[in-house]
């Protein structure tokens, strides 16, 4: 059939749904239908050019197509008789982020009544959709909470899976991620200082802003980690990746309340590696479960720590929750077929 | 500079639209500038174009980019103040079609067309410059928007990818299939042609229907020997293979307001067949020069076919000529970068 993947851009920036987008039309094409990928221009400061993004969406006509699947706000109000959602998350500076250092609207009066704006088109309009699925339990949580919208959790398998091995467990946890504060990677960092058993830890991934690397390399200075820490401040190539993961002891991703389980944790299960997280890093739950696939753990570096030291002397723990992990991925049917199917029912 | 391409697209077609902002902005690109290309879904149905029209005029730019450059109608109505028009082509339906092929009529069709009149209109006016792809654009605008342009032709950074290997015993006429194309009138022609050259149409057909009815004709004419109709887009190592091969280029559309086949026809060293009232393609060929230019009619057309595959020296010496003249034309990305930039 004929298929228009549709989201949003923010001009001159690319991100992760961009790419996940990407790859669900090419799995599409690599089945048959006819795939076409949509972006419709998005951006919300000041506060009220949301609202005419949002008329714009409901404007706006997609002929000819036998399927639309929409993946972000605003973009999924486009009407269409043929819509299905694949909800990455809803516009959250809106919801979950609103009134919180995390806002990202300029405050007054006129946020307040464009987030109700955005309330009142999801509650009018998400039900319009044939069905609707989420990319995690955590946005269909919130969907039910803020919306009172039932959905079925339709997990993003990996571009390709199949190139992710295991070789060894080594002496390093490897955190591969964009370095920004959400993530978290200082406090991975301050729990080296606490660690008695020599573990090592590599930190790979493009600061988002220059400045965000700072506190990071004064820490390692200060706590005379410049041997224990490698930090490679840049997007590493996939074959690196791959190398890192597959020697690694363990992944360590302990980010500030993530929307899904983060491709980290998934590659990271792949690699048979068990993923050490944190109580409040939201979406890694659904995968990471305490003492059977890895560890979770309170959000400072000493509970840090002591995990990180229990897994490096203890590698037959390392390897038996690694084992137990790469079993977990055969229980969710994680599949660009199941994808495509479901999508296209 | 930050610089925002922007152009209206219709999902699933590969019009020129979609090729020409790629290529625009890869251009901007290799000069240094941070280019974005915006692609804006529009189905150019009358009755649901109102709507579309606003959905575009909502949003914003200003603060996404330093220029917006605006393509295929009617993406200039996305708001900038740095805004700068090449101007691809009107709604034609509503300009220069709006006797022969109108958009059908409904109760809402002449406060569409006044709709799409003040778009235009308002689109334009807020524009720093306007640039035509073409002559026959540029006299469009200035005799329904009174609006005096330069014309920019688009460049054709990969004249070299085309070749010449012989000068065959077939017509290449490439095109997506519709009817302003005029495929219809090319094997109407064959049916007069008197020599055993075959006529060899490809393309994709914007609607079924066009493709099932030109098939039609080819059965009603018995001419199912004589002309092979692809009605699929041909990959882009194909399409240099037939422009390779052929004895001569044929591309009859009406008013076209460029027309990619022209170049690339003389990019392969290949004379292009076309009518008095092609449109772009008349900015190129010359008749008797590079090509030759005949009235939009079945007996004139077959008489041109005839008269090239009956010699054959004469459609290389016309074919190596619009090679020269290609290479004249110097259309290169450098001045049109310079223009839209500066």
């Amino acid at each position: 059939m004929k298929v228009v993947i549709l989201s949003v851009h923010v001009p001159f920036v690319r991100g992760g749904a961009e790419l996940l987008a990407g790859w669900l039309a090419d799995n599409l094409q690599e089945r048959g239908h006819e795939t076409e990928l949509v972006q419709l221009p998005f951006r919300w400061n000041p506060p009220r050019v949301v609202l005419d993004h949002m008329l714009s969406a409901r404007l706006t006509r997609i002929r000819p197509a036998d399927r639309i699947v929409a993946m972000k706000f605003p973009a999924y109000l486009v009407p269409h008789e043929n819509k299905v959602l694949w909800l990455l998350h809803q516009f959250r500076l809106a919801y979950e982020l609103w009134a919180t250092p995390h806002q990202g609207l300029e405050n007054g009066y006129e946020a307040g009544r464009v987030r109700e704006a955005v309330i009142a088109a999801d509650d009018a309009y998400l039900p319009e959709a044939r069905a609707i699925y989420t990319n995690s339990s955590v946005t269909s949580a919130r969907l039910k909470r803020f919306n009172g919208l039932d959905s079925t959790v339709l997990y993003p398998p990996l571009r390709d899976p199949g190139s992710i091995r295991c070789e060894s467990y080594g002496d390093y946890v490897f955190f591969p991620s964009r370095i920004t504060p959400a993530k978290r990677q200082e406090l991975l960092v301050q729990a080296l200082a606490h660690t008695r058993s020599g573990v090592r830890a590599v930190i790979a991934g493009a600061p988002d802003v220059p400045a965000y690397l700072d506190p990071l390399l004064e820490t390692i200075e200060r706590e005379g980690l410049g041997d224990r820490v490698e930090l490679i401040p840049e997007w590493i190539s996939e074959e690196r990746k791959l190398q890192l993961y597959a020697n690694a002891l363990a992944v360590v991703y302990p980010p500030l309340d993530e929307d899904s389980y983060g491709y980290v944790t998934m590659e990271a299960f792949y690699a048979r590696k068990a993923v050490v997280t944190c109580e409040d890093s939201g979406g890694t739950h659904e995968l990471v479960e305490e003492g059977v696939t890895g560890r979770v753990v309170p959000s400072t570096p000493e509970s840090l720590a002591e995990a990180l030291d229990e897994l490096a002397e203890d590698r037959a723990l390392a390897e038996r929750l690694g084992h137990a992990a790469r079993e977990r991925l055969d229980t969710l049917n994680v599949s660009w077929d199941a994808v495509v199917e479901t999508l296209t029912a | 500079m930050k610089i925002a391409v922007a152009t209206t697209v219709v999902p699933f077609a590969k019009g020129g639209a979609r090729r020409h902002a790629g290529e625009l902005t890869a251009a901007l690109s290799r000069r240094g500038h941070e280019v974005d290309e915006i692609l804006l879904p529009f189905w150019p149905d009358p009755e649901e174009m109102v709507e579309q029209m606003l959905a575009l005029r909502l949003l914003d730019l200003t603060h996404e980019a330093e220029l917006l450059i605006c393509l295929r109608t009617p993406s200039y109505l996305l708001r900038h103040p740095n805004k700068v028009v090449w101007f691809l082509h009107h709604h034609r339906p509503a300009y220069d079609l709006r006797e022969t092929y109108p958009d059908p009529r409904t109760p809402h069709s002449d406060a569409i067309r006044e709709s799409i009149y003040e778009s235009d209109r308002l689109g334009l006016r807020e524009a720093r410059r306007v640039y035509a792809i073409s002559r026959v654009v540029a006299d469009r605008l200035r005799e329904y928007n009174n609006l005096s342009c330069e014309v920019l032709y688009p460049a054709f950074g990969d004249a070299d990818s085309y070749h010449c290997d012989e000068y065959g015993d077939f017509i290449f006429f490439p095109s997506r299939i519709a009817p302003l194309k005029r495929q219809a009138l090319a094997v109407e022609a064959m049916a007069y042609v008197r020599s055993d050259i075959r006529l060899v149409i490809s393309g994709k057909a914007d609607v079924p229907e066009h493709l099932d009815r030109l098939r039609e004709l080819v059965a009603g004419l018995g001419l199912e020997d004589r002309v092979e109709l692809e009605g699929a887009w041909i990959d882009e190592g194909r399409k240099r293979e037939l422009y390779a091969g052929c004895l001569a280029v044929l591309y009859p559309p009406l008013g076209e307001d460029y027309g990619y086949v022209t170049t690339e026809a003389f990019a392969a060293s290949k004379a292009l067949i076309t009518c008095t009232d092609s449109g772009g393609p008349l900015e190129f060929v010359q008749d008797g020069r590079n090509g030759l230019v005949v009235e939009p009619e079945p007996r004139a057309l077959a008489g041109a076919l005839d008269e090239l595959a009956g010699d054959r020296p004469r459609a290389r010496r016309l074919g190596e000529e619009a090679k020269r003249a290609l290479r004249r034309l110097d259309l290169r990305w450098d001045p049109v970068v310079e223009a839209l930039t500066r």
